[in-house]
C-alpha cells in the first residue's frame, strides 16, 4: 500500500482512454488540466482491484461486469459534492412564492405533485424541497413525491440514510432543524415526516432506460451540475428534462447556469425572486445543434 | 414580439421567429439584433447569420463593415464572431481589406484570420508586420503564431533584429506557439532587455536544447521574480528533453553547487508561488539542489495533491537533514503535512520519532492515522503490533487497511504476537476481522489455519484465505486452490485463479485448464495468462478452441497466450484478430505480432492506417517505425499526410524525426 505517491503514472494515451469512456459514459468531461486527478485519484482503484497498470484499468471499465458500479466509485472520486440545505435561498423563494402557489392551483384536480432534483448529491436539496413543502402546509391530501437522484454510489447512501453533520446547515434557520431533525449519530437525522416524501435513486442523466421511469415531473432541480458537462452532454441532458417536465412545468438550473445556445424549448420566465426556465408551448422547441 | 421591446426576452425570442424567414428579407433586422445591449439577442442573431450560409457577397462585406462600429463594441463583437465562424468562405473579402485606411480594421481581420488559422493568407499576415500601425504589426506577429506555419518563421526571427520591444515579446510567444526550432544567437541578445527575459524564457523553454542551460541556469539569479520562475520552467522543460546522462551532468550536479547560497535561498522562497506549474519546476530544483532550509516550504506545497507525489520526490533527495525543521513543525502542521511527515520519518528510518507515531494512530484525521499505522509497520517498534489491532476497528477503511498493513509488516519480527492476534480473529463472529486473520495468517505463511477460513461461509473471508494460500507451502494446497475453482462467488475463484498462476508448477496446469471454461471472463483472463507462464505447449489446443468463442479481455488474454505456448507457427488467428471490430482485441494483435517480426505488416498496413480508433493508428505506426526501421518513412509520411489526430499526428512526427 503506498503512502501517497503514485507508484505508475497515467500516460497520455490512457488518460485519453479512460477520459474518453468516462465522457460517453455520462457527459462528464476531463480536461488536460484534470490529467493529474484522473492519475492520483484513479491509482487507488488500479491497486484495489490488483491491476498491473492504468491500461488493464480501462480495459476493466470497459468490459467488467461490475463495470457499472466501478464507474459509479470513480464519479465519488472524481466530482465534489458540495452541497448544503437551503442553498440558493433566492431561487427557493421564487420555488414557494411563485411556482408551487402557481401549481397547487393548476393541479387541484388531480392532487399529485411530483418534483425531480437531479444531482441531488448528498440528499439535502431533495430533503430541503421537502421541508419547504410541508412548511407551506397546503398539500394536505395531496401526493407529493420528490425524487433526488445522483450517479454516484456512495452519495446516494449518504442521501438514503439521512444524517448530516454541521456542515450542511450552514444556511439553515434553528426552526428547521427543530421541527425536521433528531440528533443521532454525531448528527442530525432527518425526520420520517420529510423522509416519507423522498425517494433517492441512482442515476446516470445519460441513461435513457432508467430516466423512463421516472415519469412526468412538473418541476425539475438540477443546479450546479450541467456545469460539468461539455456542450454536446449538456444538450442530450437538457432534452432529457425536457421530454420528463409536463407541460408547463419548470427547470430550475443553478445561478450560473443558463441554456443560452443549448435549446429554445423552454422559456426564459422572470419571476419576482429568479429567472427560470418553463416549459411552455409557445416556443417551437428543439435543442440548438 | 418586436425586436424595439424594452423586454430582452421579446426580443430574443424575435430574433429566434426571424430564422424562419428567408434571410435576404431579414438580413437588416438580424444585422440590427447583432448590435442589441443584449448578449443573449446578439448570440441569437450570430446563430441566425451562421444558419443563413452559404452568405452572398453582400451579406460578408456588410459584416466586415460592422468591424468599423467603433461606437458599438457589441455589434463589432457579434460581427468578429461570425466571421470566424463563417470561416475559409469569409477569408477572400477579409484579405481585401488588409490595406484599409482604418487601422482597427486591419487589425480586427488580422484577428479574425488568425482564429480561422488560414494559412494561404500567410504571406499577407508577414506583409503586416511592417504595418505603420503598432497594433496591426503585434497582430500579425501574434496571429503568425497561432496559424503556427513554419514559413513565417525567417520573417519573425527578423523582426528581433529590430527595436520594437513590445512587438519583439508578442514574437517570442509566436516562436514559442510554432515550435519550429530557433538558433540561440537569435534569442541569447534578447536577455539583455529586462523586459524580454520572461518571454525569452519561456521560449527557450518550448525550442531550447543543451546549448542553452548555461543560459537558463544563470537565469536562476534573475532579481525578477517573474524572469526567475521563467527560466526554471525552461531549465526544466529543456532536462526532460535531454538523455539521463546528460540530464544529470549537465542540469543536476550544476544546481547541487547552489546547495547553501542565496540563489537557493530565492529559489525556495519562490515555492509560494500559486501557478502549480511553476511550482512543479521549482520543486524539482529545489530537491535536487538539496537544500534543507526547503523543508517547510515543501511540506507547504505538499498540501496541494497535484503536487505531492514530486514533493515527496524532492524530500528524497533533500534527505534527513530536514527532519528536525519538519519534526519541530508537526504540532502545528495541518493533517496532510502530518501524514507526509510520517511518512518521510518511514522512509528515512528517523530514530526517537515512535512516539509521534504512536499518537498519529489518535490523530483526528485518517489520512494521518493511515499514515502513522503504516509507517510504524516499516519501522516496527516495540509494541506496535498491539496498538495497531486496536486501529482494526477504526471507523475509516482506508485506516483499517493500512493497520492490517502495518501489522503484516511484523510477520518476520514478531511472530508470536501476530499469531496470537491471528487466533483471536479467525473466531471473531465479524466476518471483517475473520478476513484479516486470513491475511496475517497468509503473512505467517501459517497452512494449517488457513484451510478453514478457506471454507468460510463470507465470502470475502474466503477470497483473503485463497489470496493468502498463494504465498504458503503445505501438500494440499494446489488441491484447496482448485477447490477454490468451484466456489459460487467469481472473486473467490478469481483469487483461485490468481494464487494458482502465481504458484505456477506442473500441479496448476490442470486447474488452470479447468478455469478456461469458467463463467466469469476474469477467471478465464487470470487462467489464461497463468498458462502463458507455465508455458507447457500442451494447453494449447484448450486456448485455440477458446478463440472462436471468445471477446473482450478473454480474447486479448488468448492471443498473447497461443503466441506465449505456440510461437511463430500459431499466429494464424493472432493475424485474422488484427480485423476484429473491438480496437482493444486489434492492439493487442499487433503487439503479439510484433514480437514476431514485421512478415505481416504488408498484408494489413492499409486496412491499420485507415482504423477508426486513433489507437489502434498510433499502436500500427509505433509497430511499423520499429520493425521497418528507415524503411516506413514513405508510408508514415503518406499517414501523416491524412491523420487528423493530434496525438496520433505528434507520434508519427517523433518517429520520423528519429527515423529520419
Amino acid at each position: 500500500m503506498p503512502f501517497f505517491e503514485p507508484e505508475l503514472h497515467l500516460t497520455e494515451e490512457e488518460f485519453r482512454l479512460i477520459r474518453d469512456l468516462i465522457y460517453h459514459h455520462c457527459g462528464l468531461f476531463f480536461d488536460e488540466d484534470s490529467k493529474y486527478l484522473l492519475d492520483r485519484r484513479l491509482l487507488q482503484r488500479v491497486t484495489l482491484h490488483n491491476l498491473s497498470g492504468f491500461r488493464e484499468y480501462y480495459q476493466f471499465l470497459k468490459y467488467d461486469r461490475k463495470k457499472e458500479q466501478e464507474i459509479s466509485d470513480i464519479m465519488d472520486l472524481l466530482t465534489t459534492n458540495e452541497t448544503y440545505f437551503f442553498r440558493e435561498a433566492f431561487q427557493l423563494r421564487a420555488f414557494t412564492d411563485e411556482i408551487v402557489p402557481e401549481l397547487a392551483k393548476l393541479k387541484q384536480r388531480d392532487r399529485t405533485l411530483r418534483i425531480w432534483s437531479a444531482g441531488c448529491s448528498t440528499g439535502e436539496e431533495p430533503y430541503t424541497i421537502a421541508m419547504l413543502l410541508l412548511e407551506l402546509g397546503c398539500f394536505d391530501g395531496w401526493r407529493i413525491d420528490i425524487v433526488g437522484s445522483d450517479i454516484s454510489h456512495r452519495v446516494v447512501q449518504h442521501a438514503r440514510k439521512g444524517v448530516y453533520g454541521k456542515a450542511s446547515f450552514r444556511a439553515t434557520e434553528e426552526r428547521y432543524i427543530k421541527r425536521f431533525f433528531t440528533e443521532s449519530e454525531g448528527g442530525y437525522r432527518i425526520n420520517d415526516e420529510v423522509r416519507e416524501l423522498v425517494t433517492i435513486s441512482q442515476m446516470n442523466l445519460f441513461d435513457q432506460n432508467r430516466l423512463a421511469l421516472l415519469g412526468k415531473m412538473d418541476v425539475i432541480f438540477c443546479r450546479n451540475v450541467i456545469i460539468y458537462f461539455d456542450e454536446t452532454s449538456k444538450k442530450k441532458v437538457i432534452e432529457a428534462f425536457y421530454n420528463t417536465l409536463r407541460g408547463g412545468g419548470y427547470l430550475l438550473l443553478g445561478h450560473s447556469e443558463s441554456l443560452m445556445n443549448i435549446t429554445t424549448s423552454f422559456a426564459l420566465k422572470h419571476l419576482k425572486n429568479d429567472m427560470v426556465y418553463q416549459k411552455t408551448d409557445r416556443t417551437s422547441g428543439g435543442v440548438v445543434t | 414580439m418586436k425586436l424595439g421591446s424594452r423586454d430582452e426576452e421579446e426580443r430574443r425570442l424575435a430574433v429566434v421567429a426571424l430564422r424562419s424567414h428567408p434571410f435576404p428579407s431579414s438580413t437588416q433586422l438580424i444585422f440590427k439584433a447583432m448590435g442589441d445591449e443584449s448578449w443573449r439577442v446578439r448570440k441569437e442573431a450570430v446563430t441566425a447569420v451562421l444558419k443563413a450560409q452559404p452568405h452572398e457577397a453582400e451579406v460578408l462585406e456588410a459584416l466586415i463593415g460592422a468591424l468599423r462600429a467603433s461606437e458599438n463594441a457589441g455589434l463589432r463583437n457579434s460581427a468578429v464572431e461570425a466571421l470566424e465562424q463563417i470561416g475559409a468562405a469569409a477569408v477572400p473579402h477579409l484579405c481585401a481589406h488588409l490595406n484599409d485606411p482604418d487601422p482597427d480594421l486591419r487589425k480586427f481581420i488580422i484577428d479574425i484570420l488568425g482564429n480561422i488559422g488560414c494559412d494561404k493568407c500567410l504571406p499577407l499576415l508577414v506583409r503586416a508586420l511592417d504595418d505603420d500601425d503598432m497594433n496591426v504589426r503585434v497582430a500579425a506577429a501574434e496571429n503568425l503564431g497561432k496559424i503556427g506555419d513554419e514559413r513565417a518563421l525567417p520573417h519573425l526571427l527578423t523582426v528581433l533584429e529590430g527595436g520594437e520591444i513590445w512587438l519583439k515579446f508578442t514574437v517570442l510567444d509566436a516562436l514559442a506557439l510554432i515550435g519550429a526550432p530557433v538558433p540561440l544567437v537569435s534569442l541569447a541578445p534578447l536577455l539583455k532587455e529586462s523586459l524580454l527575459r520572461r518571454a525569452t524564457y519561456d521560449c527557450l523553454g518550448v525550442l531550447g536544447d543543451a546549448q542553452c542551460l548555461p543560459i537558463l541556469l544563470q537565469g536562476l539569479q534573475e532579481k525578477a521574480k517573474n524572469a526567475r520562475e521563467a527560466a526554471a520552467m525552461a531549465l526544466m522543460r529543456v532536462r526532460e528533453r535531454l538523455p539521463a546522462e546528460k540530464q544529470s551532468a549537465l542540469v543536476d550536479l550544476p544546481l547541487q553547487r547552489l546547495e547553501g547560497g542565496p540563489v537557493a535561498k530565492k529559489l525556495i522562497d519562490s515555492l509560494h508561488s500559486e501557478d502549480p506549474m511553476v511550482l512543479d519546476a521549482l520543486v524539482r530544483i529545489v530537491g535536487t539542489i538539496g537544500d534543507a532550509r526547503a523543508a517547510l516550504p515543501l511540506l507547504r506545497v505538499c498540501r496541494s495533491e497535484r503536487l505531492r507525489s514530486v514533493c515527496i520526490d524532492a524530500f528524497r533527495r533533500v534527505g534527513p537533514s530536514l527532519m528536525p525543521e519538519l519534526l519541530e513543525h508537526f504540532p502545528t502542521a495541518v493533517p496532510i503535512e502530518r501524514g507526509v511527515t510520517a511518512q518521510l520519518i518511514a522512509e528515512f528510518g528517523h530514530v526517537g520519532s515512535e512516539k509521534l507515531l504512536f499518537d498519529g494512530l489518535l490523530d483526528d484525521s485518517a489520512e494521518v492515522r493511515r499514515s502513522c499505522a503504516l509507517a510504524l509497520g516499516r519501522l516496527k517498534p516495540a509494541g506496535a503490533v498491539t496498538r495497531l489491532a486496536e486501529l482494526l476497528d477504526d471507523g475509516e477503511p482506508q485506516v483499517r487497511e493500512a493497520a492490517l498493513e502495518g501489522l503484516r509488516g511484523f510477520a518476520a519480527t514478531e511472530p508470536a504476537t501476530l499469531s496470537a492476534l491471528a487466533s483471536e480473529l479467525m473466531h471473531a463472529q465479524l466476518p471483517a476481522k475473520r478476513r484479516n486473520a486470513a491475511l496475517i495468517l497468509g503473512a505467517l505463511s501459517d497452512g494449517e489455519r488457513l484451510p478453514p477460513l478457506v471454507k468460510d461461509e463470507d465470502a470475502s473471508v474466503r477470497q483473503a484465505a485463497v489470496s493468502s494460500l498463494a504465498r504458503v507451502e503445505f501438500p494440499q494446497v494446489v488441491s484447496h486452490l482448485a477447490l477454490a475453482l468451484s466456489d459460487e462467488e467469481p472473486e473467490v475463484r478469481l483469487a483461485a485463479a490468481h494464487a494458482l498462476s502465481d504458484r505456477g508448477g506442473p500441479d496448476a496446469l490442470g486447474p488452470l485448464l479447468l478455469a478456461l471454461n469458467d463463467t466469469d471472463p476474469w477467471v478465464q483472463t487470470t487462467a489464461l495468462k497463468g498458462l502463458a507462464a507455465l508455458g507447457e505447449s500442451g494447453a494449447l489446443q484448450n486456448v485455440v478452441a477458446l478463440l472462436d468463442h471468445a471477446s473482450g479481455p478473454v480474447l486479448i488474454a488468448a492471443l498473447s497466450t497461443v503466441a506465449a505456448l505456440g510461437g511463430e507457427k500459431a499466429l494464424a488467428p493472432v493475424e485474422k484478430a488484427l480485423s476484429h471490430g473491438d480496437e482493444e482485441v486489434v492492439e493487442a494483435a499487433i503487439e503479439v505480432l510484433s514480437g514476431f517480426g514485421g512478415g505481416w505488416i504488408a498484408a494489413h498496413c492499409d486496412a491499420l492506417l485507415a482504423h477508426p480508433h486513433w489507437m489502434v493508428r498510433r499502436s500500427f505506426v509505433r509497430a511499423l517505425a520499429m520493425l521497418k526501421g528507415a524503411e516506413s518513412v514513405p508510408i508514415l509520411d503518406r499517414a501523416l499526410a491524412g491523420e487528423s489526430d493530434q496525438l496520433v499526428r505528434d507520434e508519427i512526427i517523433a518517429l520520423l524525426d528519429r527515423l529520419r
